[in-house]
């Protein structure tokens, strides 16, 4: 069974901005929604496939949502894509209780206070948990190439607690490891950014393309 | 504070795919619960707590509302609780605070969930949970944080995926015993580090499945409870506890949040050495390392679960019987309708209605569910 099942013909997509048909385009086929007869259509095809819903007098009804967002980042997050684009990573710090946030917040949740001091961070930082992905977005799809997925913990940001080996607070990002084979992968590894190209950037967390081990 | 007992329960099978609509499984749970409460009329119940996990598996927006005639509530408040995994135990949570104030003399406690609408795959949907701008255009899914936390928990521990596989043996051969149960299974540790990977270090067979079911209990306040049963199962002890949402700041090797409910449902309940107290322990089990990471938050003692494991304490005949209902991996994930089944497998256990899965002499008993992201532990205790 295919999730990709309908697209948006040319028809709808003319007059549109480029980025914003290619999103419609792209999410029409991850989704598999769109016009309602197709949708029927591939609804009918999965009810034949699955034994369970193929019972005498069962009507299946299908129903699809399309819904768009827009939203404002917030001062702290905007300066963080702000920095991505420059190849800068920012961050935050509490001046209560000393804690670095990247990405970075405007306030703390345990002094409960606003938090205004802005900090740059070389990027590099420690692999705290990693796993290895073999889907992605649709679990009945498996990767042409697996990911590794990672925790990163920023250089120098790590408190731990009192007595124990149990990390209290890290700067933490989750993002994907590259240049290294899974297999090699630690947990506790070094690793630095690596940026996509200046004039690529677009102020989002993907042009930081993955981390990679520092060597 | 009234005491509050627990005095019926009934639930739906758990299927991957049920052909009811969601207000008819609320019904039939419903009704399954009355009918353990000798049949007892609609009528005689004062209010509704309702839950379930997002809207989105309905299709349908206040779905709290889809409650309101399946648990015959016209004419009475209803309350929808969520905290997204953690919700059906955090239900039996809010029950108790419903009738404990004396608020209400009976309470219908509803959980549902109907994962079968989502096309083609329920798991499109988790992909809400994420942050939009920090986190979603990295493509991910819901297992890759599980396999992040279950890596760091291993490393923690220097655990095996061998032991782990042992949850899975363990919950889904209980399951074989519970008459609703979806995946009850005689397998074995080979088969599941043999089952297809999904994010390494988590194979098919680590995961519970996605699910239909509805599960609903009656809670009554002291007086009523002993008018209509004669071995009702007291709420203890409860908790609900939060940590961060920044889950990446934490360690995720140790369910802090676990442990903190935990302690203010023992202090509660007045338990004191839950090991030795406890009979029946049901943590939430949704992936086989989450039963042995949310059993060392119960315990107190990180890395005491994967011991107790090993040694075969777990099992229904140990020290410790742990998921003796087939939990999440056994029974299935209909996600807020599980949580309740793991209240109502207590309620089942301390009354002595549990059958097969009986566990003997079975005097105390704790329930956990987890949820959110990698944030929430709600802990009920009951005591018969």
């Amino acid at each position: 069974m295919s999730a990709r099942v309908v697209r948006y013909g040319p028809e709808q997509l003319e007059g549109l901005p480029a980025s914003f048909a290619g999103f419609l385009r792209r999410a029409t086929e991850e989704v598999g929604s769109g016009r309602e007869q197709s949708w029927s259509k591939a609804v009918s095809e999965f009810n034949e496939r699955v034994p369970e819903m193929a019972l005498p007098g069962l009507v299946v009804q299908p129903w699809l949502f399309d819904f768009r967002y827009r939203r404002a980042t917030g001062e702290a997050v905007g300066r963080f894509l702000e920095g991505l684009k420059e190849g800068r990573i920012i961050g935050t710090r509490c001046e209560g209780c000393g804690r670095v946030f990247i990405p970075p917040r405007s306030f703390c949740e345990l002094c409960f206070r606003r938090v205004r001091t802005y900090v740059e961070h070389s990027g590099e930082g420690e692999v705290a948990t990693y796993s290895v992905a073999y889907i992605g977005t649709n679990p009945r799809e498996r990767l042409a190439r697996p990911e590794v997925v990672a925790v990163i913990w920023f250089e120098g940001t790590k408190v731990v607690r009192p007595n124990s080996h149990h990390v209290f607070h890290a700067a933490g990002l989750m993002h994907k490891l590259g240049e290294v084979e899974p297999s090699e992968v630690r947990i506790g590894m070094k690793v630095k950014p690596v940026w996509r190209p200046k004039e690529q950037r677009r102020g989002e967390i993907t042009d930081i393309l993955y981390f990679a081990p520092v060597r | 504070m009234r005491r509050v007992a627990i005095v019926g329960a009934g639930m739906t099978d758990f299927r991957s795919m049920l052909p009811l609509t969601s207000p008819e499984m609320i019904r039939l749970a419903v009704k399954r619960c009355l009918d353990d409460v000798g049949g007892l009329s609609i009528r005689y119940v004062d209010g509704v707590l309702a839950t379930s996990a997002p809207d989105a598996f309905d299709g349908y927006h206040d779905k709290g509302a889809i409650a309101v005639e399946a648990a015959g509530a016209i004419g009475k408040p209803i309350t929808r609780v969520f905290v997204g995994g953690g919700s059906g135990v955090a239900a039996g949570v809010a029950g108790w605070y419903h009738v404990a104030s004396g608020a209400f003399d009976t309470l219908l406690v509803v959980a549902w969930e109907k994962m079968s609408h989502p096309y083609p795959h329920a798991q499109k949907l988790f992909q809400t949970i994420f942050d939009p701008v920090l986190e979603k255009p990295l493509g991910p899914n819901l297992i890759w944080i599980f396999a992040l936390e279950m890596m760091r928990y291993m490393e923690a521990h220097g655990l095996k995926k061998e032991l782990i596989a042992e949850v899975a043996v363990k919950n889904k051969r209980n399951a074989l015993d519970h008459p609703h149960a979806q995946l009850g299974a005689r397998i074995t540790v080979d088969d599941v580090l043999n089952s297809e990977v999904l994010v390494w270090p988590v194979n098919r067979l680590d995961i519970s499945p996605t699910s239909d079911g509805a599960v609903a209990l009656l809670l009554a306040s002291e007086e009523v409870a002993k008018k209509l049963t004669d071995n009702p199962v007291w709420i203890e002890g409860v908790a609900t506890c939060l940590d961060s949402q920044f889950w990446t700041m934490r360690d995720l090797a140790y369910p802090y949040y676990v442990y903190l409910a935990a302690q203010m449902a023992y202090r509660m309940a007045k338990i004191t050495s839950p090991l030795k107290e406890v009979d029946v322990w049901e943590p939430y089990d949704p992936f086989t390392y989450k039963e042995l990471h949310h059993m060392d938050g119960l315990l107190g003692r990180p890395g005491l679960a994967p011991k107790l494991l090993a040694e075969g304490q777990m099992e229904k005949d140990g020290d410790c019987p742990t998921t003796p209902s087939g939990g999440l991996l056994g029974v299935g994930n209909p996600i807020a309708a599980a949580g309740l089944m793991k209240v109502a497998e207590l309620y089942f256990q301390l009354s002595g209605r549990a059958g097969k899965r009986q566990v003997p002499d079975a005097e105390v008993g704790v329930a956990q569910a987890w949820g959110d992201l990698m944030q929430v532990g709600t802990v009920v205790v009951c005591r018969r």
